[in-house]
């Protein structure tokens, strides 16, 4: 036993285990619960802004478009701003409970109440007061939900010093949080089917018509999202030690920006910002080509569990190559992906009746977002590394915001992209009845929404590994880094004690019991 | 699991607080919401959205979605089992240009369009939408011929009537509410002329309002001067009758329901619909579906609405006097007693 202890004492603390199992499980539950409530917000705002927040009130169709995607333009570059002023005051954030947990148990609550909020639109026939108000809480949506999301998505560099377990808390973490975007899909299919139940098949449908349905979703996910984030509130723990180095705030764009590493994973976001666009029209793609609002969950489950196959896919490729080459790999595996799967429904003619060969292709399009859900944080939490090496300053608020900041222009740009895409370009016809959701579209709209669908997102996954050609944090240079900042830490004495392995713990409790057995002859006999 | 940190605060306490705080105000602010928006559970509010709606648009069609019509079944599932069924002859083949997207297809598709329009306004002006049973019977039969006249053949969907259906319950409402100019996304092409809808003549009020209009071979918005007019539902009165009261309604609604309810029958019988097999029970369907129009043992309250339509500048254009009932949490407008003639604005000009 003592042989075995002093092996373990011997081992290099990059290879000690720091986090509670329980706790990277619940790292992964908080992020579940702010991805249950953010993931499909955005996309349902653009629907009930468009379809139901003033119907029946007069407003031009064309005009209301126009004012949704500056609505979504504006919001976006808000979010741009918010993710970087978020950044610098985690960064300066030093409490008891540490930089990043305060903003995510606090400011949950704040983000419950806006989400909530947002599906609550003012009773006006002013469209004036119709559009500040669109323009106000979207924008106040997008802030608040900028300060619980950001500080939540950078906890996993603070989990834990060693980066091999690091790494393996933000894969859990973003395989659950993959699965909690979809989450908020199944909650708004069931919730239909508990009113259609209670209300009856009409009643359901004039309730879905005023957009009733969003708001009980949004109110379940909100209390979900609550639920989950507490969960991990209570239970985790930063163990990554902050430098107590003040930077001035010029200082730390500077260090942020000037990581040529940080840089470029962040620039493929940039690159790849028209990736989005088929979450706008999956919705349209639902109502139209499958017949059902609800079948959003259908279309988007495939995707999700290929989603999740693929967070799973990218633990095992990085064991065998490089976050970069990883990334690339991918990303050329995804493009590929959305070509088949528009060729092969233009080929075929999609129609209700090809639903599940379309939804099999859609499982294979998912594979590729575990990659971009998982890979950049982990290059993300290697240049936080390469800074606090280079600098000795670590700033995890401020390269998250520096990553999140290109993610929301990217995510504006988005926004901007996918109206203009499926509101303009398609020819989408607006539903102009209180008793009817979605109108009649064409032909042509329905093939233009599979090629926003498909074909388009392929462009851009391809256009996101480019910088990522630039990214040179792997190998050797890697583990030289980590290596350094380990002896480091040791030698200031920052690093916290490794959490002991139950194997450990039991190995420990029965060594304590030998020793007080030989004390006590009896305790032997027994 | 959570520890209290040096100044007591426990993060599990609060994680315990803010989750049950947030539950009882994300209850409040639901039910604030469905009760102030969904119109289905308050008596005036299911009155004005159904005389609104015709009023508004000329659509009764619409309106029966809060109706008795639409409480045991989907409206749409209603029409297909009761008046759509017998008319279905799907597995024929089409006429040849049809799926081609052609010219000749389009042609087809308008002709059809525009004498079931002539035909549909002659049936409203008729029978109106009070008499849902004749418009619907009627529309379908002569759909069969029209389309057979210019397609030279007897196919139909369900697909087909619901299409041609509302297309022309939309142009019904352009022509009273007026459309504006479309253009293409090239925005130079312009798809649809802008039109003058009766209500826009019989009720407008000159104004300048923002248009796009085709200036120098390109879409501009420019100022016109255009007749602007704005019809408001208000409901003047809502009463709920007193339990006996109630009860001697629903005798009378029962009265009035029970011999359409048990009308699918003979209805299905003059159609000559069978049931197929276990799948395709063609006349169980329809008379089921008149079954259930009879919602006399679930009407738990009744209420007396009257409502009155303005226009802009303060004149009264319409009053409407109608019965909801109270089925569950739900209110619906009783159809059975209702006149709507009223409603329909334009027709007396």
């Amino acid at each position: 036993m003592a042989k075995k202890k002093a092996a373990a004492a011997s081992n290099a603390p990059a290879e000690k285990k720091y986090m509670k199992p329980s706790e990277i499980v619940t790292f992964g539950i908080g992020l579940f619960g702010v991805a249950l409530l953010s993931g499909w917000m955005p996309d349902y705002t653009m629907t009930f802004f468009a379809d139901f927040a003033f119907k029946g009130k007069g407003f031009d169709s064309a005009q209301l478009a126009t004012v949704i995607s500056s609505v979504f333009g504006v919001a976006g570059f808000v979010g741009a701003i918010m993710e970087l002023i978020i950044g610098i005051l985690v960064d300066r954030t030093k409490t008891s409970l540490g930089k990043v947990k305060p903003w995510v148990g606090f400011g949950a609550i704040p983000f419950a109440i806006i989400s909530m909020l947002v599906f609550m639109a003012p009773n006006t026939s002013s469209f004036t007061v119709a559009t500040v108000w669109m323009f106000v809480i979207y924008s106040l949506y997008i802030a608040i939900s900028c300060a619980v999301e950001s500080p939540a998505n950078c906890f996993g560099a603070l989990c834990s010093p060693n980066p091999s377990e690091r790494s393996s808390a933000i894969s859990i973490a973003s395989f659950l949080r993959s699965v909690g975007q979809s989450g908020g899909q199944v909650v708004i299919i069931v919730v239909p089917v508990i009113m259609k139940a209670i209300m009856g098949q009409q009643q359901y449908k004039n309730a879905e018509g005023q957009g009733i349905d969003l708001i009980i979703s949004t109110a379940v996910c909100a209390l979900g999202m609550i639920i989950f984030v507490m969960i991990f509130f209570a239970n985790n723990k930063e163990r990554v030690p902050f430098t107590t180095d003040k930077v001035s705030l010029i200082e730390s764009i500077k260090l942020v920006f000037t990581n040529k590493n940080l840089l470029m994973v962040s620039l493929t976001k940039l690159f790849g910002f028209g990736r989005g666009v088929y979450g706008t029209v999956s919705l349209y793609i639902a109502v139209y080509l499958l017949g059902s609002k609800g079948l959003k969950l259908a279309l988007m489950l495939p995707m999700g569990i290929g989603t999740a196959v693929g967070t799973l896919l990218v633990n095992l490729v990085l064991k065998k190559f490089s976050t970069k080459k990883t990334f690339i790999l991918f990303c050329c595996y995804g493009a590929s992906s959305l070509a088949i799967l528009y060729f092969v429904s233009r080929g075929i003619g999609f129609n209700s009746t090809l639903i599940v060969p379309f939804l099999i292709l859609n499982f294979f399009c998912g594979i590729q977002h575990g990659n971009t859900n998982v890979t950049p944080n982990i290059m993300i939490a290697d240049c936080i590394d390469e800074m606090e090496y280079k600098t000795g300053k670590r700033q995890e608020g401020l390269a998250y915001a520096g990553y999140g900041l290109f993610s929301k222009i990217a995510s504006a740009l988005t926004k901007w992209l996918a109206p203009v895409l499926v509101y303009t370009w398609s020819g989408y016809q607006f539903s102009q009845s209180a008793n009817v959701a979605y109108a009649t579209q064409t032909d042509d709209t329905l093939n233009k929404f599979l090629a926003i669908y498909t074909i388009i997102p392929a462009i851009f996954v391809v256009l996101q590994f480019v910088p990522i050609l630039f990214y040179d944090m792997v190998g050797e240079k890697k583990e030289r880094i980590t290596a350094a900042l380990i002896e480091k830490r040791e030698a200031e004495g920052k690093t916290e004690a490794p959490q002991e392995t139950l194997a450990e713990e039991v190995a420990k409790a029965v060594e304590a019991q030998a020793v007080e057995a030989t004390e006590d002859g009896e305790q032997i006999a027994e | 699991m959570a520890k209290k940190d040096k100044k007591g605060f426990s993060a599990g306490a609060y994680a315990v607080v803010a989750s049950i705080v947030l539950a009882v105000v994300l209850v409040v602010l639901s039910i604030f919401t469905v009760a102030t928006k969904y119109t289905g559970f308050a008596p005036d509010k299911v009155a004005q959205a159904y005389v609104d709606g015709i009023v508004q648009t000329g659509d009764g069609y619409n309106a029966y979605k809060t109706t008795l019509v639409s409480k045991n079944m989907k409206y749409g599932d209603f029409i297909r089992a009761a008046y759509m069924r017998p008319y279905v002859n799907d597995e024929v083949e089409q006429a040849d240009f049809v799926g081609t997207g052609s010219t000749q297809e389009q042609e087809a598709v308008d002709s059809v369009y525009n004498t079931m329009y002539a035909y549909y306004v002659e049936l409203i002006k008729t029978y109106g939408y009070d008499d849902y049973d004749a418009v619907f019977d009627n529309y379908f039969k002569k759909l069969v011929e029209v389309r057979h006249n210019v397609y030279g053949d007897d196919y139909m969907s369900m697909d087909y009537m619901f299409g041609a259906f509302e297309a022309n319950v939309q142009t019904y409402a352009n022509s009273l509410t007026g459309t504006k100019r479309v253009f293409a996304n090239d925005d130079k092409t312009i798809l649809t002329e802008e039109s003058i809808g009766a209500y826009q003549i019989m009720f407008g009020e000159m104004q300048e309002v923002e248009v796009d209009a085709l200036v120098d071979g390109k879409k501009q918005t420019v100022t016109e001067k255009q007749p602007v007019y704005k019809l408001t539902t208000t409901v003047t009165s809502c009463e709920e009758l007193s339990a006996e009261e109630a009860k001697a309604y629903v005798e009378e609604y029962s009265a009035r329901i029970k011999p359409v309810a048990e009308s699918g029958e003979a209805k299905a019988d003059s159609f000559g619909l069978t049931d197929i097999d276990k799948k395709h029970t063609y006349k169980t369907d329809m008379v089921d579906a008149f079954a259930k129009l009879d919602c006399t043992e679930d009407i738990q309250g009744v209420a007396k609405v009257a409502l009155e339509v303005k226009t802009q500048s303060g004149e009264l254009v319409a009053t409407q006097e109608l019965y909801v009932v109270k089925i569950g949490k739900s209110w619906y407008v009783d159809n059975t007693n209702i006149d709507t003639s009223g409603l329909y604005l334009s027709q007396g000009e």
